[in-house]
């Protein structure tokens, strides 16, 4: 017996490491650092989370587990580490001056983030549903922390606490689940678990602990009925936190979500697809229903991102209607891969207009002023045309309009729910739209046709305004070129499936 | 852009027009510069932004009027074709194309979309005091908006223009419109439109999944592509429904059409001359270029309903116009009824009422488009619009008055004006068609007589009897500028009315080959109406119904097996007379091979194949299935890659 094989190849797991070690540097730094350069930290964060990205890069295309089958590092995995990394850069470059001005810039900001990110990077490279908890867990308690970092502001308090407390129980319901598929399968590794499951069938057992796991995976990605934290959530926390959990955690649990329902949980597909049908659509629903009645921007861009996770939902369900399933064994068609990257690709898609739209929220932050009301908004059109004309190209992008990123995006969630025959889902997913897009007007219609209120400044960031230019590039970028992030995402997902 | 080094050339696919200049992208895209160079003037130079604003319409315009003399009238196919892959994923074979091309049913809409585009920019001048830099903007992207709609044949690209076109009009009816409503009516217009077309989106993905089906290793958006799948009827009547969702609510018909009197009165002038003069033809523009074409079976099935709604439209519309009280939503309503002529003629489904119909839209363009501007030109003086207000116009502005008058008949349709051409068309086609006849003629033409009454009793309440109104004793008549505006329109209406000989020309080969496709029993009866053979009509007309039933239960067996190009499906295609790819269009008139006499005499002259009732199914070959294909051949396929 060889003994090597029991030695875990950690070169697999660099970006992890660096991550890691970079966390604990600005923990270090932080005590060094005097309190008014603490921008130095943030620089070191971005460097270190750009090292990261370079360690990235002769991973691509390796196929290769690790820690005996519980790390698995593939081009699925390596889609998310680099798309948490770049979320984790933006998130870095739009915090720097708001937290700041909310006098919270402490170096425990970037610690915890970076802990966030390196716990999302664990989801996205977990081969095993322990693995996946701990980095469920992991980004968890970093987020908690995050979102009530504004000590004195109550709201931030209440949110936090909620959430924690909302998000403690999930994650028991979850780990129940886990232990549930356990008992029924002997494994936790979760292509034993598809093995297992394919041999023995679907027993009630392992339908609940699928039910289990659904509602687990749904409170992270704010799916209906699971989404209840999330306004308040979004709401208290600082704004740049806010940005971070809108597309961060949510596009983890995405990731989590999609290699165990693809891998594992997939002999179980009947159920699941049926089961995430009604969740996706009561979440188009409820979110962009929810949405038409909101006044502050925070709350109004929370129930969007809820109603877009319905959406995302909507490709897991036509990629699990679409891939058939035998004895002999699964046979993942194109039509049953183009379901799930569509779901990553949507995914990219929405980090860079979320990031995009938050980013407009903080710039428009005044010690006097919050900035989240979409009264705010009034008259920007006048004062600051071209930040309200990016403003406009992130709300049109998010209503799905062309020809902007989130078009290419929505427009291929249809494509595949088509394809899929889920008619009347694609349907929910038209009409939603069609709500969603009176309430993405109404800050429109505040920044074009309004007069200011008072006479404002936005803030000056260049870190800011930078990360606002990458956002604003790529989604207009992608919506008229789409194709090499198409491409990106499918590749993704070859060795997955 | 020189297209001529486009990587995309060495695409089997990519083409290139007859004329070796993308003439079109150039007329979609000046406008789109225009705009993106007004963003970088400052906002305080009014001057120049007018006059650049109008110099790039000019320009537009002049530039579209050169598609006419190398338009050529005696092919039915798309002419000066760009066609070039936009986006693709190379390992799945998707592609998106950029697919650019005009024939004769669109090549009127896009004259009209310029020389309107010019005429509301012009109009604008003194109208519009405030945000004048942000107003120009919007105005030359909804020009480039408009254009792309009537030019893409990708349903991809045709789909990303025609939402693009929402935004600016939703700003310009809610930042420059008047009325306390103006932001009701504008995101009521904006959604209305959005849930229409994205109902459309959906149709749009199944037709794309039909063809990716009959083709497991092609995903493409291409119309032409899609024209040659055969589709099961079962979806074929709910695509139908979808796309008819989309366009009935642009057009507007019935019952969608409520958005459509809240949005022209709240918008600026300029933009009401836009919307009705070419956003509502979009509507009848997206029936004729795919609803009909693609499921032609489904548009007979559905003459009935359709002719229901036109006509309580033309009828409806037609006596709400009657009552109002301010100007502005009389002409709203006064579209309505116009409209629903449009469609009733299209429905028709015989040349005279397609050919009629298209002229009607561009008559409507013309007419509403005059229409509205008289409405602004009133209310640029007054500020107000109501009927009430005024009396007696005519012995202060005599000129306007004259002008009014002139537009005013051409909407009702007085003989020897534009209208009563379209109109006059519609109702022959209605009257011979073999799906509607001449009780709908008869109903639809009362619209005729509540037209000259709402329109002649506006007149004589305006513009005649006492100047009484005080405030309108220091009214201005008109100045050259606003004379400019209207007389293109005027020219147009004499022309198209005494003279219409070369509009038809341009629409005859695309709409009679329409014609075939989607009734394909009616060249046959003309011809055996022509050999006064009673017997063969009646034949014919069993003939029609046995053939759609065989179609469609041969289609729905197909469709369900998975079949490889080349194989049983292709057969089957060419069997029952589906066209090649080269015969359907898109490809190059001038191109060697194509004959212009052969074309004629094929068209025309060939005998009514035997009908062979036992198989239940007629062999009419359509018209130029004589063995030659034309298409993209190797050393056609691009005329600049020889240079």
């Amino acid at each position: 017996m060889d003994i090597f094989q029991y030695i875990p190849n950690l070169s697999l797991l660099y970006p992890e490491i660096i991550v890691t070690v970079l966390a604990l540097m600005v923990l270090i730094a932080d005590l060094v650092v005097s309190k008014k350069r603490k921008v130095i930290i943030a620089v070191l964060a971005i460097l270190g989370l750009l090292v990261a990205l370079l360690s990235c890069i002769p991973l691509l295309g390796v196929n290769k587990t690790t820690f005996s089958g519980m790390f698995i590092c593939d081009p699925f995995a390596m889609f998310f580490r680099i798309l948490f990394l770049v979320i984790g850069v933006l998130t870095i470059f739009i915090s720097i001056f708001y937290i700041a001005m909310e006098k919270i810039h402490l170096g425990e900001y970037y610690a915890l983030l970076l802990f966030a990110i390196l716990g999302m990077m664990v989801m996205a490279a977990a081969n095993d549903l322990m693995i996946i908890y701990l980095g469920i867990e992991l980004m968890a308690l970093s987020v908690y922390a995050l979102v009530g970092f504004l000590k004195h502001d109550l709201k931030s308090n209440e949110a936090a606490l909620k959430y924690f407390v909302l998000g403690a129980f999930t994650s028991g319901i979850l780990l129940y689940g886990i232990s549930l598929l356990y008992g029924e399968t002997g494994s936790t590794n979760l292509g034993e678990i598809q093995k297992s499951l394919i041999a023995g069938g679907s027993s009630r057992t392992a339908v609940l602990a699928m039910i289990l796991l659904i509602a687990g995976f749904s409170f992270k990605i704010a799916a209906v009925p699971f989404h209840l934290w999330c306004p308040d959530a979004y709401d208290g926390a600082p704004t740049s936190i806010t940005a971070f959990m809108s597309v961060g955690p949510k596009a983890a649990g995405f990731a989590a979500l999609l290699r165990v329902f693809v891998v594992a949980l997939l002999p179980l597909k009947e159920e699941w697809t049926i089961l995430l049908w009604v969740i996706s659509a009561s979440t188009m629903i409820l979110g962009n229903v929810m949405g038409v009645t909101q006044t502050n921007v925070k709350r109004l861009l929370a129930y969007s991102s809820i109603a877009h996770a319905g959406y995302g939902l909507m490709g897991l369900v036509a990629a699990g209607n679409v891939i058939t399933i035998s004895r002999s064994g699964i046979e993942y068609t194109e039509d049953g891969r183009m379901g799930i990257y569509m779901v990553m690709f949507y995914l990219l898609v929405y980090t860079f207009m979320n990031l995009g739209a938050f980013g407009m929220v903080l710039l428009l932050r005044k010690n006097s002023l919050r900035g989240d009301e979409i009264s705010n908004f009034a008259g920007l059109a006048k004062t600051n045309p071209f930040y309200a004309a990016a403003m406009t190209i992130f709300l049109l992008s998010l209503m799905g309009f062309p020809p902007f990123a989130g078009f290419v995006g929505k427009f291929y969630l249809f494509t595949v729910a088509i394809q899929a025959k889920l008619y009347i889902l694609a349907v929910i997913g038209v009409l939603t739209s069609v709500i969603s897009a009176y309430y993405y007007f109404l800050i429109i219609r505040a920044m074009y046709i309004e007069s200011p209120k008072e006479s404002f400044q936005l803030i000056q960031s260049k870190s800011l305004v930078f990360a606002l230019m990458i956002t604003l590039i790529l989604t207009v970028l992608i919506g008229l070129y789409p194709s090499p992030f198409l491409n990106f995402a499918r590749e993704s997902i070859f060795k997955l499936m | 852009m020189d297209l001529s080094y486009s990587p995309y050339l060495d695409n089997a696919y990519s083409y290139i027009n007859q004329i070796g200049f993308p003439i079109l992208t150039y007329i979609t895209f000046i406008p789109l510069l225009g705009a993106i160079v007004l963003l970088f003037v400052p906002k305080k130079e009014e001057g120049f932004i007018k006059y650049f604003a109008n110099i790039v319409a000019v320009v537009d315009m002049i530039l579209s009027f050169f598609l006419l003399p190398f338009f050529n009238t005696n092919t039915y196919k798309m002419q000066f074709v760009e066609k070039f892959t936009w986006f693709e994923m190379k390992s799945i074979n998707l592609q998106v194309f950029y697919f650019f091309g005009v024939d004769g049913i669109s090549m009127l809409l896009v004259l009209l979309t310029t020389i309107l585009g010019f005429l509301a920019i012009l109009s604008s001048w003194t109208a519009i005091t405030e945000r004048v830099k942000e107003y120009y903007i919007f105005l030359l992207l909804l020009q480039t908006g408009m254009l792309g709609v009537f030019f893409a044949m990708d349903f991809f690209l045709f789909y990303v223009f025609w939402e693009v076109m929402l935004v600016p009009m939703y700003f310009l009816i809610a930042v420059w419109g008047g009325g306390p409503r103006k932001l009701y009516s504008a995101i009521k217009f904006f959604l209305y439109t959005l849930f229409g077309s994205l109902f459309m989106l959906l149709g749009i993905l199944v037709l794309f999944f039909n063809h990716h089906n009959l083709y497991p290793y092609e995903y493409t958006f291409d119309l032409f592509k899609f024209l040659q799948d055969s589709l099961p009827y079962s979806l074929e009547f709910w695509v139908f429904l979808a796309f008819f969702i989309g366009f009935a609510i642009k057009v507007p018909m019935f019952p969608f059409h409520t958005w459509l009197p809240d949005a022209h009165v709240d918008a600026p002038t300029a933009g009401s001359v836009i919307l009705a003069g070419v956003l509502l033809k979009m509507g009848t523009y997206g029936f004729v270029r795919f609803s009909l074409p693609l499921f032609p079976t489904a548009s007979r099935n559905f003459i009935p309903m359709i002719a229901v709604l036109s006509v309580i439209g033309i009828i409806y519309g037609a006596m709400v116009a009657m009552v109002q009280k301010d100007m502005k939503k009389l002409v709203a309503y006064s579209s309505v009824s116009h409209l629903g002529f449009c469609m009733i003629g299209l429905f028709a489904l015989n040349p005279q009422g397609i050919l009629g119909s298209i002229l009607q839209m561009i008559n409507h363009g013309i007419s509403t488009g005059g229409l509205f501007l008289l409405v602004g030109l009133i209310y640029e003086r007054r500020h107000n619009r109501m009927i009430a207000e005024y009396g007696g116009l005519s012995s202060i502005v005599p000129v306007y008055a004259a002008f009014t008058l002139v537009i005013f008949l051409s909407s009702m349709g007085l003989p020897g004006m534009n209208g009563f051409i379209g109109e006059f068309l519609i109702l022959l086609g209605v009257f011979k068609s073999s799906y509607l006849g001449w009780i709908w003629a008869a109903i639809a033409s009362t619209g005729i007589i509540l037209g000259a009454a709402y329109l002649l009793w506006l007149y004589q309440r305006t513009f005649f009897g006492k100047l009484w109104n005080p405030k309108n004793f220091n009214l201005k008549d008109l100045n050259a500028r606003e004379m400019a505006t209207l007389i293109p329109l005027v020219v147009l209406i004499f022309w198209i009315g005494l003279y219409p000989k070369p509009f038809f020309k341009i629409m005859e080969s695309s709409v009679t080959h329409l014609v075939e496709r989607v009734n394909p029993g009616y060249k046959a009866a003309q011809v055996a109406q022509a050999k006064g053979s009673v017997t063969q009509i009646g034949n014919q007309k069993a003939g029609i119904k046995t053939s759609n039933t065989s179609r469609t239960g041969e289609s729905s067996g197909t469709s369900e097996t998975l079949v490889l190009p080349g194989s049983k499906a292709e057969k089957a295609r060419v069997e029952r007379g589906f066209q090649t790819p080269s015969q359907l269009g898109s490809g190059d008139p001038n191109l060697s091979g194509f004959k212009k006499t052969s074309f004629k005499e094929n068209l025309w002259d060939r005998n009514v194949p035997p009908i062979d009732l036992s198989k239940g199914r007629i062999f009419s070959s359509p018209p130029l299935a004589n063995g030659r294909l034309i298409g993209f051949k190797a050393e056609n396929s691009n005329p600049l890659r020889s240079n």
